[in-house]
């Protein structure tokens, strides 16, 4: 008779144990689907906000173009950053020339602040 | 004595039963939701890559035999207008597995400063609007020598 509870009761703890092992198991499939696809948002969030920077300077090389063919700038080089973002702007330099006007450099530059590590070993030097 | 012990048992059994039947429902429903965050996940990962790629080759395209040719590589078109182009993503669809289809726009017009037009190219998945992505391309510069 004793042995029946004991049984008992041994199923229940076993059983518990599993429900709970397949819990724990199934909240860290789930959160770790929720952390991908929160950072696929942040990643289409951040393409869709470069591709407005590049639109800008797209706009500007055009304005610049106006002003070339109205002559109200003078041939040279003309360099001219854009974005708002604190970690990196995009740098456009153009060539104007009386009759065209041709972008020379267009690039990303990242924004790096010193990390108050200025005395890391850099390796031999010759 | 041993009528009590049988009830009590019998009713732990079907209270175990019970604690099994809603674990494996809630089970279920947590997985069904895990495996549909991770294809929108795997869905709008891809969507973006293909826009930024599909823009890149517009971009590249100096004629409209180009950028035909350059877009075949995404999948088949189906229109012959260069300034609304729509196709079917045949990588993407391969790669996905899914049973919908995913399909892609790229739209192209003038904007109001001179020498500048507006290119928009989305991705969507049965008529549904996955990702969008939209920038300026200026028409009037001289590429040659220049570096991107």
């Amino acid at each position: 008779m004793k042995r029946e509870g004991v049984k008992s009761l041994t199923m229940m703890i076993l059983l518990a144990v599993i429900v709970l092992c397949l819990l724990v198991l199934s909240v860290l499939t789930l959160s770790t689907a929720a952390a991908d696809l929160r950072l696929s948002e942040k990643y289409a969030a951040q393409v869709q906000s470069d591709q407005h920077v590049e639109a800008q300077a797209q706009s500007w090389l055009a304005q610049l173009d106006e002003k070339r063919r109205d002559g109200e700038i003078e041939p040279g080089a003309y360099t001219m950053h854009f974005g708002e973002a604190a970690s990196k702007y995009l740098e456009v330099t153009v060539d104007v020339k009386e009759n065209a006007i041709t972008p020379i450099a267009w690039q990303w530059v990242a924004v790096t602040e010193s990390s108050g590590m200025d005395n890391l070993w850099r390796g031999t030097q010759s | 004595m041993q009528k009590k012990s049988n009830i009590c048992g019998s009713f732990a059994g079907i209270l175990m039963a019970v604690i099994a039947v809603i674990t494996a429902v809630l089970l279920v429903r947590v997985h069904a939701s895990a495996v549909t965050m991770s294809r929108t996940a795997e869905a709008l990962n891809m969507a973006v890559n293909t826009c930024r790629s599909i823009l890149a080759a517009d971009m590249a395209s100096t004629s409209a035999d180009a950028l035909k040719e350059n877009l075949q590589a995404f999948g088949s078109i189906e229109t012959t207008d260069v300034n609304q182009i729509s196709f079917t993503l045949n990588d993407m669809n391969a790669k996905i597995q899914g049973e919908q289809i995913y399909t892609a726009w790229l739209t192209r017009e003038p904007s109001e400063e001179e020498n500048l037009e507006k290119i928009t190219v989305t991705v969507l998945c049965e008529g549904k609007e996955v990702y969008s992505l939209e920038t300026m391309q200026y028409t009037g510069a001289q590429t040659e020598g220049g570096e991107e």
